[in-house]
């Protein structure tokens, strides 16, 4: 397994495709992988960042559509709700590097997860509580 | 058969069933278990994990995620991560008193890249190369304000390594380190002719190695500095004897220099080949839970009743890995606002970024109380046995590395702690993300015990993670 880290820039259906694309990957149970937008680049843009270990079939298949195919006859009986067009258009925003951009779904593979999201050019939205 | 600790390899024999861990001898549990009226404890070890939500895929290596991490007690209340494997903290396994070299999953620091910065030079393959006659100190320097300059803290001593060659005129190098964190009084000249050194306000050697030199140097940090470069490579103009900032005066000589290593505190260079690789003479590895700092959590798989005791008492062994955001550490309450948090407790990683702190709360029916280490007193990356001690009707108190820090007795308005889930790593497994590695926790509810028994607490968790 290898460490991913990923910015979905903070738009609805961006969030939303992300968010299918991580259940369709066995990545998640529940589509909430990406739910608050906690980081920023330069120019203020949020987005929302996940960390975690992929497999390398996880990390050839997330940007390939034919990968999911099956996956999606067999999970739309578990996910009746499921939105496969939102599938299509994460898969087309991803990119395999840096830095993050609105409009995009960018990824970078570290086993630091702070180095990649320094790579991904972002800094944490401060909320203290 | 010796374990990593040096004792008796009992577990091979005694975890054939997985979900019953055993510790062996001085055991956590046993020591915190008279007079409490809860008790879970946890420990990191493989045995104690699964990567699976169902629990039928142990963690048998380092990286894996551990989606459950099961009670020291067999039938206790186990962590898991119910719904996202990106949100399962990973295993890792790390010399105990901590990883010394700077950079990940490699012995040498990159001589090319955006990690570095040229002043008044260019840098290509390798070869450095002086190119603007007006500057007084053409230096070729780690960057700040990126992610390999460490944000060193006060006083570590960092040890400095690496290959020069001298090329076209240059005979005299210099290792300037940083004035943000070094003050401006540590730099050593090299005379990469005779192989003499001149050394100011830090150690320094030389020594002929494949056609050219093994610089090395070392100095104690003096300031924690958020920007400026930990150290610079410099062309000193020839000038054996020149000071920190050598006069500059013609342009064109090139040195080449590479396999840069750099290590921290009183320890030989630690051959880090990859994230894994970290095995050290003297230092025997450990088993953690590494949360990413991101979106890494874990919760009580049922609730935890501490109804039936107005006091707590938290032991953490953990390693906390970054200041730059608040983190929390463990949190027996899903949310912050005080309404809902009656009868809860949590312990931050750091409270206040700036202070480098930990800090532990507990709250009452009428309000909250809060004791932690103090500002400054335990920047990351540090390994601590962390303590806090909470009386709703009283006090609380907060211990590092077996000594008490503080202790706070503003009124909690009594009570006794609730029933509710208990988290680590992300406050209700939404916001202020830990970025750091646990490696023991227990939580008991019931009078605070005597101080040998809190001693002796911290003694049993200080013995995995070397802490003090």
């Amino acid at each position: 397994m290898r460490r991913v880290t990923v910015a979905v820039a903070n738009d609805p259906v961006l969030i939303r495709g992300a968010n299918h694309v991580h259940v369709l990957l066995s990545k998640a149970e529940a589509f909430n992988t990406y739910e608050s937008a906690d980081w920023r680049d330069a120019e203020g843009n949020l987005y929302c960042v996940s960390s975690g270990p992929w497999t390398d079939v996880q990390i050839a298949g997330v940007t390939d559509p034919s990968a999911f195919e099956q996956v999606i006859s067999d999970i739309s009986e578990q996910y009746p709700e499921f939105d496969f067009e939102s599938v299509q258009v994460a898969q087309a925003a991803f990119q395999w590097e840096g830095p993050a951009m609105p409009g995009r779904i960018a990824a970078i593979e570290s086993e630091d997860a702070h180095y990649a999201i320094y790579e991904l050019g972002l800094s944490p939205v401060v909320r203290e509580e | 058969m010796l374990n990593v600790y040096g004792r008796p390899d009992v577990f091979g024999g005694m975890l054939a069933v997985n979900d019953t861990p055993v510790d062996p001898g001085d055991s956590l549990m046993e020591i915190l278990r008279p007079g409490s009226v809860k008790l879970v404890g946890y420990r990191a070890e493989p045995a104690q994990w699964y990567q699976d939500l169902a629990a039928t895929l142990p963690v048998t290596a380092p990286g894996q995620p551990i989606r459950v991490w099961t009670n020291l007690e067999a039938g206790g209340i186990r962590f898991i991560q119910p719904t996202n494997a990106d949100f399962a903290p990973v295993s890792r396994l790390w010399p105990r008193t901590g990883r010394h070299n700077l950079f990940n999953r490699q012995t040498e620091v990159p001589t090319v890249g955006a990690s570095w910065g040229v002043t008044g030079g260019t840098m290509v393959d390798g070869i450095l190369t002086e190119n603007t006659a007006s500057s007084a100190h053409n230096t070729f320097a780690l960057g700040s304000n990126n992610a390999w300059s460490p944000n060193l803290p006060i006083g570590v001593r960092v040890y400095l390594s690496m290959w020069v060659k001298a090329e076209a005129d240059t005979t005299v190098a210099q290792i300037a380190f940083g004035a943000t964190y070094f003050g401006t009084g540590s730099f050593v000249n090299f005379d990469l002719v005779s192989g003499e050194v001149s050394a100011t306000g830090c150690n320094a050697s030389m020594v002929p190695e494949a056609g050219g030199w093994r610089l090395k140097a070392d100095a104690v940090t003096t300031a924690t500095a958020a920007s400026g470069a930990p150290f610079a490579l410099c062309l000193a103009d020839n000038n054996f004897a020149a000071g920190r900032v050598p006069a500059y005066a013609g342009m064109g000589r090139q040195l080449e220099w590479g396999k840069v290593q750099v290590a921290l505190s009183d320890r030989p260079y630690q051959n880090v080949i990859s994230a894994n690789e970290v095995y050290q003479a003297g230092v025997p590895p450990i088993w953690w839970a590494y949360f990413d700092g991101v979106d890494d959590w874990m919760q009580s798989e049922t609730p935890l009743d501490l109804t039936g005791s107005d006091q707590v008492s938290v032991f953490a062994g953990a390693r906390k890995l970054s200041d730059a955001a608040q983190g929390t550490l463990v949190e027996f309450s899903p949310n912050a606002p005080l309404a809902a948090n009656r009868g809860s407790f949590l312990l931050r990683a750091p409270q206040i970024p700036a202070q480098l702190d930990y800090q532990f709360f507990c709250y009452g029916e009428e309000g909250g109380a809060s004791a932690g280490s103090g500002s400054g007193s335990l920047p990351a990356p540090d390994a601590a046995v962390i303590t806090g001690l909470g009386n709703l009707s009283g006090a609380v108190s907060f211990r590092a590395n077996g000594t008490l820090r503080a202790t706070s007795s503003p009124a909690m308005g009594g009570g006794v702690f609730k029933e509710d889930t208990l988290y680590i790593g992300r406050r209700g497994g939404l916001s202020l993300p830990l970025n750091g590695m646990v490696q023991s926790l227990a939580v008991r509810g019931g009078p605070i015990p005597d101080v040998t028994t809190i001693e002796a607490a911290e003694a049993n968790i200080n013995e995995r993670l070397g802490a003090y």
